[in-house]
């Protein structure tokens, strides 16, 4: 009964804060919203015995991921998205897509529903800590190295990007910049982030 | 009564596919960067429903590891669009013309 | 307080010698970071390490070669037929991009030491594409390998196009992976296991089959994003143009070739058609039309969009969605395979055109780099104007890949072209020998823009200056090695095939028997 209340609450939560942060326009609305998402999931992953993937849900997505989502929005300084003037075929396209996709969830909704029902076990405690952690480092060994290898290189990926221009790469830089532009038609424009 | 499995995967595929229509129709790299990761999540809450329905803790492993792929992802991905906005002065993808659609 | 008593543990069944290949690619790279710390921007030092690196670990791996098909890691990894072979293109392509990007590094102001590790973090994530057997490994080298190439194409930092490119790889490569992975999460909703070797037994009575059929076309979506094929390869040409162009080597050829081991492994090993279980052939015949249908469209869009090119890297973008079409064949033939022999024998001739294929694209890439100046200003198709008979050597090296693209005899690429058309003949089906039919005529179409570029270079005349290049040590000793190797691999491909036709994990049922 509190599952069943609990899944359609936050069901319908999680749904309206996605559809909201599709729909706004000011990036940080945006993802204040997806914020709401992860929160609700996480709730969701309780409902379905996984407490320690709820509580890595909020550590990591709403922590660590949507706080660098944040702070990059806020250094760029992003504004509000301007009304479309897209192609129109990408509405089509994207409208195309939507509903193709929604076809399919129906699908795959009637297709489980109409299997025959296994009885779900509440007895197990697969998803405690313990038997999570013990997965990991034997069956699951092997992809918890390879994941330690990814992480240094998205890294070292990250700080390569992201590192201020040595000299040389700044000159050709504003260099190219220059040529862009026309000589002398936008020198109050002349702004490069630096 | 519980909800069903199906319930689940009605849930996960509702949200896979807002975010799906979300990228298309975004109009800003970070906005649909965060459509992507809403997708990531959708697949997630898939596996984690499955991984209950078969008491098999490879469901909750899958999604531990897609957790740090994001991670890793959104590093990299935030990178290249500071990145790209050091040498323009805004993110709007509609000015990633120079090569041709 | 529950407690664990060391004897319930399951055995995590630690087996180094069988990923010895990749621990030495891994260990190399975190070696030219270390190295790359203390002594910074040391192009030839870096380089060899990563060389040296590469090279044991293929030593480890072709002497791994003639032992039985093997899983290890509780059936996680498996080492047979695909995956050395694989590998060995893996390496090769790796090595070759080395060599090729010490141009890049002398002209431009590139943190090279990162760049080789970045590679070589590239590398180990392709080659867990190809010798995973579970999903999860897939999954994990393929982001390893996307990641580092987005970073890779991102890495001229102050040139426009090599950013927006990176955005765009970036942006469409994670929506890409999120439908694979959706995909994936209901192929293990379907079967109840993420193992290969599992999901094939269980195709036989799948918990929901319809959810089979769901999974297999979403990951279809993901996997025909990575390998370029149509309608997923919008990415490919405007990626291939922004991107610096050692980087663009690597993309075009490491990148497809993983894709298409994992693609592989999944759809051929993973969902083989079992006679008398409806799921299962319905499963079956549905990728199978599904795939032939792309790889005609593939090769079709491929060789019609080259010829209105006016850029040559955008041209050899197209040309290699065209050729990732003609591998199709094969990977479909495949597929279709009746008995084990067969299927091998396929997927051996998968992974010699793929062989092919790199060698030949990374000559011309390599020299599409050196002419390509600083910053790869000079790219157009009038850039190439009458260096024939300044530069013959580079201008007759180029013209040997462009025919070997093409397909002449005694290139690599017609031997490539046969291997893999022959598994697709032999299946006997309408729709694949359609398809083979398609593939011949769009060959004979692709002649027009890769002798276009032939007679540009020799008969047409130069209005501007130009100097004939000198060129590095490091990029003859990559154009040495890929014009022999296209002139072996298309004298002596008997050799080769031989040596890539092991058997692979997994059983094929045969008509007319049930598990």
């Amino acid at each position: 009964m509190a599952t069943t209340a609990l899944f359609f609450v936050f069901a319908g939560l999680a749904i309206a804060c996605a559809i909201s942060m599709v729909y706004h326009k000011n990036p940080l609305y945006s993802a204040i919203s997806l914020i709401g998402v992860f929160v609700s999931l996480s709730v969701l992953y309780v409902t379905l015995a996984a407490p320690f993937i709820a509580a890595v849900q909020i550590l990591i997505y709403a922590g660590a991921i949507m706080v660098l989502v944040v702070f990059v929005i806020m250094l760029l300084n992003m504004e509000e998205d301007k009304p479309l003037n897209r192609l129109r075929y990408l509405y089509a396209i994207g409208g195309g897509l939507g509903l193709i996709l929604l076809v399919q969830t129906f699908f795959v909704f009637y297709a489980v529903m109409r299997a025959p029902k296994q009885a779900v076990n509440t007895e197990e405690t697969i998803g405690k800590t313990m038997s999570i952690g013990t997965a990991m480092y034997t069956e699951y060994l092997l992809p918890v190295e390879i994941v330690g290898i990814l992480l240094l290189m998205a890294i070292i990926g990250g700080v390569i990007l992201v590192r201020k221009l040595s000299q040389p790469q700044m000159e050709s830089m504003v260099e190219r910049e220059l040529e862009r532009r026309h000589e002398g038609e936008d020198k109050d424009d002349y702004r490069i982030a630096l | 009564m519980e909800p069903s499995l199906a319930s689940y995967l009605a849930l996960s595929g509702i949200l896979f596919t807002i975010g799906a229509v979300g990228v298309i129709f975004k109009r800003n790299a970070i906005g649909m960067f965060m459509c992507i990761e809403l997708m990531l999540n959708a697949v997630n809450l898939t596996f984690v429903a499955f991984s209950r329905y078969y008491a098999d803790v490879t469901g909750q492993l899958f999604v531990f590891m897609v957790m740090s792929v994001a991670a890793a992802e959104a590093a990299v991905g935030l990178g290249i669009i500071i990145s790209f906005f050091r040498n323009r002065v805004s993110v709007d993808v509609d000015d990633a013309s120079i090569l041709k659609n | 307080m529950n407690t664990i008593l060391l004897q319930n543990l399951v055995n995590p069944n630690v087996n180094l010698p069988i990923v010895l290949p990749e621990m030495i690619v891994a260990l190399t790279g975190v070696i030219v970071m270390l190295y790359d710390s203390f002594v910074p921007r040391q192009r030839s030092v870096t380089g060899a390490i990563s060389l040296i690196g590469l090279a044991i670990s293929a030593f480890f791996l072709v002497s791994m070669w003639n032992d039985a098909p093997q899983t290890g890691w509780n059936g996680m990894i498996a080492s047979d037929g695909l995956r050395l072979s694989f590998t060995i293109v893996f390496l090769l392509v790796s090595a070759v991009t080395i060599l090729i990007s010490s141009v890049w590094a002398d002209n431009e102001d590139v943190p090279i030491g990162e760049y080789h590790a970045l590679l070589l973090f590239a590398t180990f994530g392709m080659m867990f594409m190809a010798s995973g057997n579970d999903l999860v490994i897939i999954f994990l080298g393929l982001e390893t390998l996307s990641i580092a190439t987005y970073v890779m194409a991102g890495l001229r930092r102050g040139d426009l196009k090599s950013n927006e490119s990176a955005m765009k790889y970036f942006i469409l490569g994670s929506f890409a992976s999120a439908f694979l992975l959706y995909g994936m999460a209901l192929i293990y909703g379907a079967t109840g296991s993420t193992n290969i070797t599992e999901i094939a037994l269980k195709v036989a009575n799948p918990n929901f089959p319809a959810l089979l059929l769901v999974g297999g076309a979403m990951m279809i979506v993901g996997f025909g994003f990575k390998v370029a094929t149509v309608p997923f390869h919008v990415w490919t040409p405007d990626v291939y143009e922004g991107a610096p162009t050692p980087v663009t080597a690597f993309m075009a050829v490491g990148s497809k070739s993983a894709a298409f081991a994992s693609f592989l492994r999944v759809f051929v090993l993973g969902f083989p058609l079992i006679a008398g279980v409806q799921a299962s052939e319905f499963l079956h015949e549905s990728w199978v039309t599904a795939l032939s249908v792309m790889a005609i469209l593939t090769m079709t869009v491929g060789n019609i969009a080259a010829i209105l090119q006016d850029n040559v890297k955008r041209m050899l973008a197209y040309s290699s969605i065209a050729h990732a079409g003609y591998a199709m064949v094969g990977f479909i033939g495949a597929g279709m395979a009746k008995n084990m022999q067969q299927r091998d024998a396929a997927i051996a001739a998968v992974a010699f055109y793929m062989l092919t294929y790199a060698v030949t694209n990374l000559g011309a890439f390599a020299i599409v780099t050196l002419l390509g100046q600083k910053n790869d200003r000079r790219t157009a198709f009038e850039d190439y104007n009458g260096i024939g008979f300044r530069a013959p050597a580079l201008a007759f090296t180029l013209s040997l890949f462009m025919l070997s693209l093409l397909g002449l005899p005694l290139t690599a690429g017609f031997m490539g072209k046969v291997m893999v058309f022959r598994p697709a003949l032999e299946a006997n089906n309408l729709l694949l020998t359609v398809m083979v039919i398609a593939a011949a005529v769009n060959t004979a179409i692709s002649a027009y823009y890769y002798l276009r570029l032939i007679v540009v270079m020799f008969f047409r005349e130069r209005t501007t200056d130009w100097l004939a290049p000198r060129i590095p040590t490091a990029l003859t000793a990559a154009l040495l090695i890929t014009v022999l190797g296209v002139l072996y691999f298309g004298i002596f491909s008997d050799g080769v095939i031989e040596k890539f036709s092991k058997s692979s994990v997994g059983t094929v049922f045969k008509a007319g028997t049930r598990p």
